[in-house]
């Protein structure tokens, strides 16, 4: 009798200890893909800012007319050589063009929000493909006093905000609810040739 | 059981320092995130900044055109500068490392010479100047041409108005306060260029000449808040200088010129006398409010021009002076005054 109760007793104390273990992995689990989850945001948010500084320093450059033709929020288009001397390219202006499509656009991932930055050089849409987790993208001008301006001739400044989530959105294993982890960039450039 | 629990507890740890290791490099790799783009743009800003020394390097010392560097070690990196072109043209090239990370700035800068003021006359005075007719009258103006030697170039021509004015009513003070007519020799005829006496004409150049000072003063070579002793090297005409003379700066707002000779630019600002004959070639700005004395019963010369731009103005003469209008000199002075510094043309960053 009081090896059966052992062994009951054991069995539940390891199905406990079993289970326990199980939790944990799953614990484990879940927060370590929460953790590459905001890792990527990170690295998503910062390869969006680098995008759009490496190109704006270059507006005018170059060019002696008004350096940017389209100024609105989501959508700005400019000229300035991209290439610096000894380059391939150097010596011809390029015509940048950014804008947002909206979520049906994107591809391979999960988030409804999203929105896919384009960006086309001299009429070819070089950069295509996920969103990076871009769900807001807002441009703001502002002139030589920093005030708002949309005379695009007395541009001297670009704000650039932009609104980054996971690419991949899953329930939180404690709250049962979706993350809403978002990390927002924002950044002001004073291109040197305009 | 002991076994089985040193199992348990073994391979707990196991994947509880798997998850730790995983998040600590995690976390890692979020700070390189964040790391990189300090470093990205620390970079930018040393190949920046190394542009911005090394123009300033080549405008005080034009000979290292087409050299590069030696490494110069600034904020915990490095940076090279390549400076190539003929002058007034450059283009500056620098690469800046931070923390392994690289970045190559390319600057294209144009030497911008001295901005001169246009000459319309021997003597120009601005409609806001208050200056003495009769003080004008006592000079001896001529808006013929003369060389560099203060000889008059053939006929004179092409001349200017020995007294250039703003507007007619400040023409016609100068007209009725006039002793001696002949001592203002020039052109009398702008459509036809012809030259005679009395020469007063009409020339509004609407100069911001508060602009004009501020920016010769910036610009000046040296500035006098003190008495200038003789031998003050006042500029030649191969090397003319801006000169500020500022006597309001003075306590007794008063200073005393001894003498001497110079040529460039003379910017000239409260109470100046000049004592012992005074020769200049180039251009006086006579500004704000100024009283020029010329205490020597000797002679004293301007070759080139002078410009009244003062609320008030006094010139004040012992002996003679003479004002003489020269293109030579301002051609002169055009070339060989150093240049005002670089202005930028492109920046790739």
């Amino acid at each position: 009798m009081s090896t059966l109760l052992d062994i009951i007793g054991s069995s539940f104390i390891g199905g406990m200890i079993l289970l326990l273990v199980l939790k944990m992995n799953l614990f484990i689990s879940n927060a370590s893909m929460a953790s590459d989850n905001e890792l990527k945001l990170q690295q998503n948010a910062k390869t969006l800012a680098e995008i759009l500084n490496n190109d704006f320093r270059k507006i005018g450059y170059k060019y002696d007319g008004i350096s940017i033709l389209t100024a609105e929020e989501e959508h700005i288009k400019f000229v300035g050589d991209l290439q610096r001397p000894g380059q391939t390219g150097y010596g011809v202006v390029d015509t940048v063009e950014y804008f947002v499509r909206d979520s049906t656009y994107t591809s391979g991932n999960t988030n409804p929000n999203d929105i896919v930055l384009v960006r086309i050089v001299n009429g070819t849409d070089s950069i295509t493909g996920p969103s990076l987790g871009l769900v807001k993208l807002n441009f703001s001008y502002l002139d030589s006093l920093n005030f708002s301006t949309t005379d695009l001739s007395k541009i001297k400044y670009i704000k650039a905000e932009i609104w980054v989530e996971p690419v991949e959105q899953f329930e939180n294993f404690i709250t049962g609810k979706q993350d809403s982890v978002f990390t927002y960039w924002e950044f002001t450039i004073n291109p040197r040739n305009i | 059981m002991g076994k089985s629990s040193l199992i348990i507890v073994l391979g707990m740890s196991v994947i509880v320092a798997f998850f730790v290791l995983k998040l600590n490099s995690n976390s890692k790799e979020n700070l390189t995130t964040t790391v990189d783009m300090f470093e990205q743009t620390q970079s930018r800003l040393i190949a920046n900044t190394g542009v911005e020394i090394y123009l300033e390097e080549l405008y005080n010392d034009p000979s290292l055109i087409n050299t590069t560097s030696s490494p110069q070690s600034l904020f915990n990196g490095s940076y090279v500068v390549n400076l190539a072109g003929t002058l007034p043209n450059v283009r500056v090239t620098s690469t800046a490392t931070f923390q392994g990370v690289t970045h190559t700035s390319v600057a294209d800068a144009w030497l911008e010479p001295i901005n001169l003021p246009r000459m319309p006359g021997g003597i120009y005075i601005s409609t806001t100047a208050v200056v003495s007719a009769k003080e004008v009258g006592d000079m001896e103006v001529s808006g013929l041409n003369h060389d560099t030697s203060g000889v008059i170039k053939g006929d004179g021509k092409p001349a200017v108005w020995a007294v250039a004015v703003d507007n007619d009513a400040q023409k016609q003070d100068i007209l009725n306060n006039l002793k001696k007519p002949a001592k203002l020799t020039g052109l009398i005829n702008q459509s036809t260029g012809e030259t005679g006496y009395p020469s007063v004409g009409v020339d509004n150049l609407s100069v911001e000449w508060g602009s004009i000072y501020q920016y010769l003063a910036n610009t000046a070579d040296q500035t006098f808040i003190n008495d200038i002793p003789n031998g003050t090297d006042l500029g030649t005409l191969t090397n003319p200088k801006i000169t500020l003379i500022n006597a309001d700066a003075n306590d007794t707002k008063s200073i005393i010129v001894n003498g001497g000779e110079g040529a460039g630019i003379l910017v000239v600002n409260g109470n100046v006398k000049f004592t012992g004959n005074f020769s200049y070639k180039g251009i006086i700005l006579c500004y704000k409010n100024t009283d020029i004395t010329f205490e020597s019963t000797g002679t004293n010369d301007v070759l080139g021009g002078i410009i009244v731009a003062g609320q008030s103005v006094g010139f004040k003469l012992t002996g003679t002076m003479n004002v003489k209008h020269s293109m030579d000199v301002i051609n002169l002075l055009k070339s060989n005054l150093k240049a005002d510094g670089f202005t930028i043309l492109a920046w790739y960053e």
